[in-house]
């Protein structure tokens, strides 16, 4: 029997409710909290203490009861939130990541970190410390006694079919509710078929429990926190239901002899006589392995059907027509669908982001503020995997540079806290992030003196603004003069630069002095199939992006003749400069007489590509070169056309770097 | 497999031992089903069961919902400790699991 591994589901749980946990705290408000926000952040702790006590997590379950007390008080209203509770339970919320880890053997656990956590929550919470450290949940359970008015309760549940499954026996569930108070539990198994129609692994039982408790409903519904998805569940207190049913459940025990009594074995129609269980919109979890392998397969598919088109159209067969061009509707709809699968919003990225300014704010004594928009944009899981780090990288710098200290902001009449703005929006088929603070802006002056000091810049070079901005993506250029913990490590930004480009992205600066600074940051929406222009060079085939192409122009000889050999065409009274692609992969002979231009756009500026012949749009698979071909910078991969032949994929920022260079070096020669 | 099926040469009940869960539930509904199948009247010896989970009580409950309708008797001669805990916990009567 196939199934999920029930640990890896509790840790991929508790690792998105630890994910919850932070978001929660850092958003909410000590002075006056949402009551939903604390009762989400008592839910979070709690399922992660049920479950992991269930798992075998004793460890992870012993020291979140201890949260999950000071919560609860905080939820009952006996205890009032402060910014040093939400500190503690921030610290409590990494130590259960790191006893998660080290039961994996991913981290070591330091001695005596959750007995502080322990003593500074106790300290907060005016309760025993750390001598509860080791106690068991159970055993500490007492400590949260009756706290409202006894009451009885009748719950029904029918679980989930897939309880089992997911990991959850309901005997801990049933189990929990006898700690609550005095319980009858009724068993119902009119749902459960006979052998031949059973499925061994599901759950089809459900249950009548009679409840009197002090400890109010929603001690009783947090004991299903984790499984009521799925699942039917409604409790209601005794006194609140109609007369007619009242004999029933304040005395169980006629259920029970009226179950005894009938028989719940009864013919097998009664089963189907039941609800079945309402339909929930479901969630699965795929490793991210298998998907890659989906996507490749897609890949192939695409590359393999612009085959068949190819021979398809060689035959000219009326037949084939429709079919072949079926397929391609079909493999275009499945390349779509299977890439929107590995599409993830870029908020759980960001949301890494809020802990990161909330550490480093408070290491640097700075009061900052982060906002982010835009949340819900997708983006494909690669790039996403690769932009945390970049991401952070600029953080950091818009904190540590950007952001002045709260008594200089005081003097130059800013708000003492300043605000990093992380936002993200879609563009045609791009994504859009910006990094925008409200610090001291880029100082262009100071940029020029250190890129002359690196010799990175000669002192009577003629910069604009955006040139001298572009200086600080260079290798080896750093103007800060304190190296602090939190950047100047040396890492500079043309390594964020070099990332991005990896990511065939761009980055682009702007910045005011006294204002702030804005790093925006474009990439694509995936990396795996991209809309690509297919011209030709001799018999050579390129691949220029889609997403950048922005029209096509002829190119006669006489024409070039007539620009004294000067890279610059005529557009509708613009001058537009162009690389002849022929010269830059070395195919000097047999030239046309008339040449095509494609026209990009790079970094705000048109860019023309000359080529031979414009052969159309193309579906383009990228496959990633081997390692020997990886330091050719103007080719960023290739793919396999229809015919078997490779084409190679142009990477725009390096053939305009490339060209460049070599028109300096040709200066330079000539001078 | 964590446990053991023994079927006494007459006729008498199925003795089943060791670990009664959701990853045997396959097998011991294939075991059940045969029994359920061959034999006159269905009984089960559980006294030997060393542990036991929800799955396996209602796969129990199952072979007597099946034996029922084949107007086959059905009891159980005796449950181990493990197996009476897990019922216990779950709210099960001795008439619900037809424990003689």
């Amino acid at each position: 029997m196939s199934q999920p591994n029930p640990v890896n589901t509790f840790l991929l749980e508790a690792g998105d409710l630890l994910g919850q946990i932070e978001e929660i705290v850092l958003d909410v408000d000590a002075a006056s909290p949402d009551p939903e926000d604390i009762n989400r952040l008592f839910r979070a702790f709690h399922t992660i203490k049920g479950s992991g006590a269930m798992f075998g997590f004793d460890d992870v379950a012993a020291f979140t009861h201890h949260v999950e007390t000071a919560l609860d008080q905080v939820r009952e209203g006996s205890l009032k939130l402060s910014s040093e509770l939400l500190e503690v339970v921030l610290a409590a919320k990494d130590q259960i990541k790191t006893l998660l880890d080290a039961a994996q053997g991913e981290a070591a656990v330091v001695p005596g970190s959750g007995e502080k956590i322990i003593e500074e929550l106790a300290a907060l919470t005016g309760h025993g410390g750390a001598t509860a450290a080791t106690s068991t949940p159970a055993a500490a359970k007492p400590a949260a006694a009756d706290v409202l008015p006894r009451q009885t309760f009748r719950i029904r549940f029918r679980p989930d079919r897939a309880l089992m499954v997911s990991g959850t026996n309901p005997v801990s569930l049933l189990n929990e509710l006898r700690e609550l108070g005095e319980c009858t539990v009724v068993a119902k198994t009119d749902a459960i078929p006979p052998l031949g129609e059973i499925q061994a692994d599901q759950i089809y039982f459900s249950w009548e429990i009679t409840l009197t408790t002090g400890r109010g409903q929603n001690a009783i519904k947090d004991v299903f926190i984790f499984v009521e998805d799925g699942s039917e569940l409604s409790i209601e207190p005794v006194a609140a239901l109609p007369i007619p049913d009242e004999p029933r459940k304040t005395a169980p025990e006629p259920t029970l002899a009226e179950a005894a009594r009938f028989g719940d074995l009864a013919p097998a129609g009664r089963a189907s006589a039941l609800k079945k269980p309402p339909t929930k919109d479901a969630t699965v979890r795929v490793p991210s392995e298998k998907l890659d392998r989906l996507v490749n397969l897609v890949g192939e598919l695409v590359m393999n059907q612009s085959r068949l088109s190819q021979v398809a159209s060689r035959f000219n067969e009326a037949d084939l027509d429709v079919p072949v061009e079926e397929i391609e509707r079909l493999v275009s709809e499945l390349r779509d669908s299977v890439l929107g699968i590995r599409m993830m919003p870029i908020g759980t990225t960001f949301n890494r982001f809020k802990r990161l300014v909330h550490d480093l704010s408070t290491e640097l004594g700075k009061e900052i503020h982060l906002v982010t928009e835009g949340a819900e944009t997708e983006l494909d899981k690669t790039v996403l995997d690769q932009l945390g780090d970049p991401l952070v990288h600029l953080i950091r710098n818009s904190l540590d540079h950007g952001i002045e200290a709260v008594d200089v902001r005081e003097q130059r009449g800013k708000p003492r806290q300043g605000t990093i703005r992380l936002a993200a929006v879609h563009t045609g088929s791009n994504v859009v992030v910006t990094i925008q603070d409200d610090g001291q802006g880029l100082d262009t002056a100071a940029i020029r003196a250190k890129a002359v000091e690196k010799k990175l810049a000669t002192p009577d070079a003629n910069l604009s603004e955006k040139e001298v901005f572009n200086l600080i993506f260079l290798p080896g250029f750093s103007t800060a003069k304190a190296i602090t913990s939190v950047s100047g490590r040396g890492v500079g930004m043309d390594v964020v630069k070099r990332q991005i480009d990896a990511l065939r992205g761009t980055v682009s600066i702007a910045s005011e002095v006294g204002k702030g600074t804005t790093i925006s940051l474009t990439l694509p929406l995936t990396l795996a199939i991209i809309d690509g222009l297919l011209v030709e060079i001799g018999d050579d085939q390129f691949i220029v992006p889609m997403s950048v192409v922005t029209e096509n122009v002829e190119l006669r000889r006489s024409d070039r003749a007539r620009n004294n050999g000067r890279n610059v065409v005529a557009v509708r009274g613009d001058l537009i400069p162009y690389i002849h692609l022929r010269e830059m992969f070395g195919q000097e002979e047999g030239e046309p007489e008339i040449e095509k231009i494609v026209i990009v756009r790079h970094e705000d500026q048109r860019v023309g590509l000359v080529d031979d012949r414009v052969l159309g749009s193309h579906q383009t698979v990228i496959q990633s070169l081997s390692r020997f071909y990886r330091n050719i910078e103007i080719v960023s991969g290739a793919t396999i056309m229809g015919d078997g032949r490779v084409a190679l994929i142009l990477d725009l920022a390096g053939v305009v770097r490339s060209a460049a260079t070599i028109s300096k070096q040709l200066q330079e020669i000539s001078v | 497999m964590k446990f053991t099926i023994r079927q006494a040469e007459d006729g008498g009940p199925l003795h089943l031992e060791g670990e009664l869960d959701i990853y045997g539930a396959a097998e011991l509904r294939a075991a059940l089903e045969s029994h359920v199948r061959n034999a006159s009247s269905v009984a089960l010896d559980l006294s030997d069961v060393s542990a036991c989970d929800p799955v396996a009580v209602q796969l129990i409950c199952s072979a007597r919902r099946s034996a029922e309708a084949a107007d086959k008797p059905f009891h159980i001669v005796q449950i181990s400790a493990p197996v009476a805990l897990v019922c216990t916990a779950l709210g099960l009567t001795p008439e619900q699991l037809a424990l003689s």
